[in-house]
């Protein structure tokens, strides 16, 4: 009874700041979206947009824990095989039709396809089936005691439920209809690529009571539109801020923070504490890199801070870390100078020793996100010495994401180093962590193979106590810095800025969520 | 124009020139040297190089980017750049048009099918079809030449036709042909004089152009590559700075309008030395 | 008249037939494969071939070509490879901002350059004189991204009176609308207020000089009324010539500009488009904006035989 006195408290004030005024958040993101399937890519563009309009079975909150969202609850069969999960009652996909169990299981499947931790998930599962409407099973052949974690996963892929149609499509083809259950939904017609894509409040949405925290808890929509818009550079996103056209940036590179900072209209905020880590992947098909002693050159060279100055400036928002696996606050990892402190002839000797042939390294240079577009010009100045001949090819973000799936050699079209970035809360964790995969053409792309890593990710999966499973993660760190798999260089914060004068209610989260904000005229 | 201008004119293509040419004395650094722990410095800051030997301090006199590259450095090697590609366009445009205009004076069946082609390359605003040439043959040097040439081409085809046909109604030239003198020679020795002073006043303007269109290209993105210390990719670069750190985008902006600004006034006076009474005339 | 018009408009068929081809061959040789692009990243070879048939692309060149210009003379360039949707729509939804950015362009360079040229014309010599030659030279020699950047600085960051970047749509009102593009077209301006007083002021001055307004001057008409009445009546040709032709610096100018402020046109597409390697919209657009500024050259040279019927005759 209590329970639903607060839902419709909650489903009462939703509807009444509603109509208050028809409120737009206009939101600078980090990316234009062009890609709006956030199972077919990894892209976090991509996975935010699956936050605006799909729902998930179970939700991280703002410590990490994982709690029911789309689900009632769960029950485990004392084999531990066997789990029965719930849906919730008022889930409404945006056409109107009733979320079923129908559509949930073949949105897992596809998910599960690609997914590296839905992978792993799929292979203890032996069935997963509909029971009734409101209630579904997945039946494992082995216990295994990751299932609900994995089902509440926040970062990309996230398995979003998708309407049982949509998520008939393959795995390897990109959804062509965009109806979630959300609290918003897309305005497929005002969709304009490369300028701005529009979402509506969901006036249907049935929020949980549990207050919100992170992606989990009542996910309330305040807004009626929020409007993500697309600016060519920073300069033009912070003035736009500043001059009141826009409410909030996603993100803001701290170069640009003294044009904020004066203003008392404008906050900034770290919505994800955690902090994101960059790293360098190799791409490990490809000569030179398909070879150790290359890589170890490239590892040998390499001064994070150097690379961390370029990209995020000031020193108050990035620190480094050696540790692949990541290292808490106030550490810097457990392998001494490296990383740290580049010991260049080192590098030369390494590289004389892999017979490198002096072709050209193509490194792949995206020139629109700010978590990584200086650090190929300085790679290349750091390489150069070391006697690389090194090839930056610059190209705008969504070009990139296409480009470095092909997996040719780089005169054809390949690469051979990309930097990309991942949220800190995953990295920890091989289970989580994609750039740990080494399952050869499946893994993370790099493609990396490394059968013995691989035993090491199935023994962590299958830890049982968090002791042995930290022993194992230490191995793990140990095999990818002995092997030079991909480099890490670095954890930095992210901060997105916003009118303090009419904006309230921003989340803390490892994605930028837009539930929750209200904003005043 | 007065006096004073054209001298300053002069004298600033001259120290360009000079720039260009002399690029590794001039540059006080590599232009390419990254230095992420000086990046966005004022200029007349000193710079410390904390990773190298020599940690004597420098000082740069424009400041740095935001990659802490040397400014000035990179805009001595802008004006190799520009001018490397002003001049080749100029030559090449300027042979290659020549010879295509005394071809089409001379031969009335070749004029035909040209000047058409000609025609539809000058109907094509001239930064389209730099785009579309950069756009099939990718970025670089060459393709940035070629795109450009293709564009001032069709002028000087047309200049050069235009005085084949004037000079070949003169009456000693009608006497000349009537007298048997090879085609070649009558080119040469009497239509090809005729020509210089204007073709002169010409290739200045597409100089200044062939600088402007390079530039705006590499602004755009669609230039040269990224890594190539030119000024319209410093401009482009400085753009997200440009509130915090404007000497980023002012530096080489004042190059490269100084530059063709001075190229133009070049032009103005040699084309009102050549033909007074066209002083005032709009080109 | 209408005989010289239909004769200067048969004349432009060809040389717009040889554009389609230049523009179809030249992108055509550099993609690569179209269908491997449109296929994305996980296809399959029969996937690729099947694209390959669907679009044509087993076809000789030349077939392909016909085929390429019979969509797009129906309105249908193809789907964007980047944006994924056809290239007509895709054009369709930045022609708004261009259209505005051009008309406010044309007029405000109008307003400027007239009574500027006019003026210098007048009194030779004079502060107006000078500030023409100025302009004009200015006007050439600093790239219109140099002017963005300075119109930002001191009217946007400085004096805070324009909105820094970005394009508000005419839906929004039209009051935004021009508060959004008013230094946009000031930059986009500065080249063709160069050329037009210029024209402006030699046209002028070659009216002053002729025999009939020296009559008029002597049979004592002031002379303002001069200036109005037959001066710019006389020099209309010429300057009218000068807008058309002026077209294409304002169409270059149209692709930076649109770039420095952020405005969602055309040229900002194209920009864009080149960079993803996106050749159907590539195409479209350089098609489109050519075949624009030739038929604006057409539409120059007949309004010209009707200002100076001696031309048609």
């Amino acid at each position: 009874m209590l329970r639903r006195l607060l839902l419709s408290a909650a489903v009462f004030s939703a509807v009444s700041i509603g109509s208050a005024a028809a409120a737009t958040l206009k939101v600078v993101a980090h990316a234009d979206p062009k890609i709006l399937d956030p199972t077919w890519s990894t892209n976090y563009i991509s996975r935010n947009h699956g936050y605006m309009i799909y729902d998930t079975l179970f939700a991280e909150d703002e410590k990490g824990v994982v709690r029911p969202q789309m689900a009632e609850g769960y029950t485990l069969s004392d084999d531990r095989l066997t789990y029965t999960i719930t849906l919730r009652d008022g889930l409404k996909w945006h056409d109107g039709a009733a979320v079923t169990t129908a559509d949930v299981v073949p949105s897992i499947k596809r998910w599960a396809s690609v997914d590296r931790a839905g992978r792993a998930l799929a292979a203890f599962m032996k069935d997963i089936k509909v029971v009734d409407e409101k209630t579904f099973q997945i039946v494992l052949n082995a216990p295994f005691g990751h299932v609900i974690e994995v089902l509440g996963k926040g970062d990309a892929n996230v398995p979003f439920i998708m309407p049982a149609r949509v998520a008939a499509t393959p795995a390897t083809e990109q959804i062509k209809e965009y109806i979630g259950s959300g609290p918003f939904k897309l305005a497929l017609g005002e969709w304009k690529p490369g300028e701005r894509i529009v979402y509506l409040k969901n006036e249907d949405y049935k929020p949980r009571s549990e207050p919100p925290s992170a992606f989990s808890g009542g996910k309330v929509a305040y807004v009626d539109r929020v409007e993500w818009v697309t600016m060519p550079d920073q300069f033009t996103a912070v003035n736009a801020l500043v001059a009141g056209e826009v409410d909030i940036i996603e993100a803001l590179q701290p170069d640009l923070f003294p044009v904020v900072e004066s203003k008392k209209d404008i906050k900034l905020f770290q919505w994800n504490e955690a902090g994101l880590q960059s790293v360098l992947r190799f791409n490990h098909l490809q000569p030179p890199f398909n070879n150790v002693e290359a890589r170890r050159a490239v590892m040998s060279a390499i001064q994070q801070d150097m690379f961390m100055t370029a990209q995020h400036g000031d020193p108050r928002f990035f620190r480094p870390c050696n540790d692949p696996l990541g290292c808490e606050v106030g550490e810097k990892g457990p392998y001494g100078d490296l990383l740290l402190k580049p010991d260049l002839p080192k590098a030369k000797a390494l590289l004389k020793q892999s017979g490198y042939n002096g072709a050209p390294v193509a490194v792949l240079h995206q020139t629109d996100l700010i978590s990584s577009n200086k650090m190929a010009p300085v790679l290349s100045n750091v390489l150069t010495n070391v006697g690389f001949k090194i090839d930056v090819q610059s190209m705008d973000s969504q070009t990139y994401f296409v480009r470095r799936n092909n997996r040719g050699p780089a005169g054809n079209g390949g690469w051979n180093i990309f930097f990309t970035v991942s949220l800190m809360s995953n990295v920890p964790n091989p289970m989580y962590n994609i750039f740990t995969d080494a399952s050869c053409e499946k893994a993370f792309v790099g493609w990396m193979c490394d059968p013995e890593l691989e035993t090491m990710r199935r023994a962590y999966e299958v830890a049982g106590s968090p002791e042995q499973a930290k022993r194992i993660a230490d191995q793990i760190s140990k095999r990818i810095v002995d092997q030079a798999h991909f480099v890490p260089m670095g954890i930095y914060n992210v901060f997105g800025a916003y009118r303090n004068d009419r904006v309230s209610g921003w989340l803390k989260a490892p994605a930028a969520i837009f539930w929750n904000i209200k904003k005043s005229q | 124009m007065k006096k004073p201008v054209l001298s300053l004119s002069y004298a600033i293509v001259a120290v360009i020139l000079l720039m260009a040419i002399l690029s590794p004395l001039i540059a006080s650094a590599d232009p390419n040297f990254v230095d992420p722990f000086n990046r966005n410095l004022a200029p007349l800051a000193s710079v410390n190089t904390a990773f190298l030997e020599d940690k004597s301090a420098r000082l740069a006199v424009f400041g740095t980017d935001g990659l802490g590259r040397d400014i000035l450095s990179r805009m001595v090697y802008g004006a190799r750049t520009s001018i490397l590609i002003g001049c080749s366009v100029t030559v090449v445009a300027v042979l290659l048009g020549t010879l295509i205009g005394l071809i089409c004076g001379s031969f009335r069946s070749a004029d035909g099918v040209i000047m058409r082609v000609m025609d539809g390359l000058m109907a094509i605003p001239a930064i389209l079809l730099a785009i579309a040439f950069m756009t099939a043959i990718g970025s670089g040097v060459w393709t940035v030449i070629l795109a450009i040439t293709v564009v001032e081409v069709p002028r000087v085809v047309r200049l050069v036709r235009s005085v084949v046909l004037s000079v070949r109604q003169e009456p000693y030239i009608e006497a000349a042909v009537s007298l048997g003198v090879p085609t070649g020679r009558l080119l040469a020795r009497h239509i090809l004089p005729n020509a210089v002073g204007p073709l002169t006043v010409l290739a200045t303007f597409i100089l200044s152009a062939a600088i402007l269109l390079e530039a705006t290209l590499s602004f755009l993105g669609l230039g040269m590559p990224q890594d190539v210390p030119t000024w319209g990719n410093t401009i482009a670069e400085g753009r997200t700075l440009f509130q915090i750190h404007p000497h980023n985008i002012w530096i080489p902006a004042a190059f490269l309008s100084l530059t063709v600004l001075s190229v133009n006034v070049i032009g103005d006076g040699l084309r009102d030395k050549l033909d007074p009474k066209n002083a005032s005339r709009a080109r | 008249m209408f005989s010289y018009a239909m004769r200067r408009f048969i004349t432009t068929i060809p040389v717009l037939l040889g554009i389609s081809v230049l523009v179809f061959l030249t992108l055509r040789v550099s993609s690569g494969d179209p269908a491997a692009i449109l296929g994305g990243d996980a296809v399959t070879t029969e996937q690729i071939e099947a694209i390959r048939q669907q679009l044509g692309l087993g076809e000789p060149v030349w077939k392909q070509y016909l085929l390429w210009l019979s969509h797009a003379l129906r309105g249908d360039f193809g789907v964007s490879y980047y944006y994924k949707m056809p290239v007509t729509q895709l054009i369709l939804s930045r022609v708004e901002p261009t259209m505005v950015l051009a008309v406010l362009t044309l007029a405000v360079s109008i307003l400027i350059a007239i009574p500027l040229g006019t003026a210098a014309a007048l009194r030779a010599g004079s502060i107006a004189d000078s500030l023409s030659t100025a302009v004009a030279v200015v006007g050439f020699s600093v790239p219109v991204f140099v002017v963005g950047y300075a119109l930002i600085g001191l009217f946007s960051i400085k004096l805070g009176l324009t909105p820094v970047q970005g394009y508000h749509r005419l839906s929004d009102g039209a009051l935004a609308t021009l508060a959004s593009t008013i230094l946009p077209s000031l930059a986009l301006a500065t080249v063709y207020i160069g050329l037009l007083t210029r024209i402006t002021r030699a046209s002028v001055l070659e009216v002053l000089n002729a025999d009939y307004v020296r009559t008029a001057k002597a049979k004592g008409l002031m002379p303002l009324p001069i200036t109005i009445k037959h001066v710019l009546r006389n020099a209309a040709a010429p300057i009218v010539t000068v807008v058309a032709m002026g077209f294409a610096s304002l169409i270059s100018g149209v692709v930076v500009t649109e770039s420095v402020f952020n405005i969602p046109g055309l040229g900002r597409l194209m920009v864009d488009a080149v960079l993803a390697r996106d050749y159907p919209s590539v195409q479209a657009i350089i098609l489109i904006f050519t075949v624009f500024y030739v038929l604006i050259n057409l539409l120059a040279d007949i309004s010209y035989g009707i200002l100076d019927p001696r031309v048609a005759s």
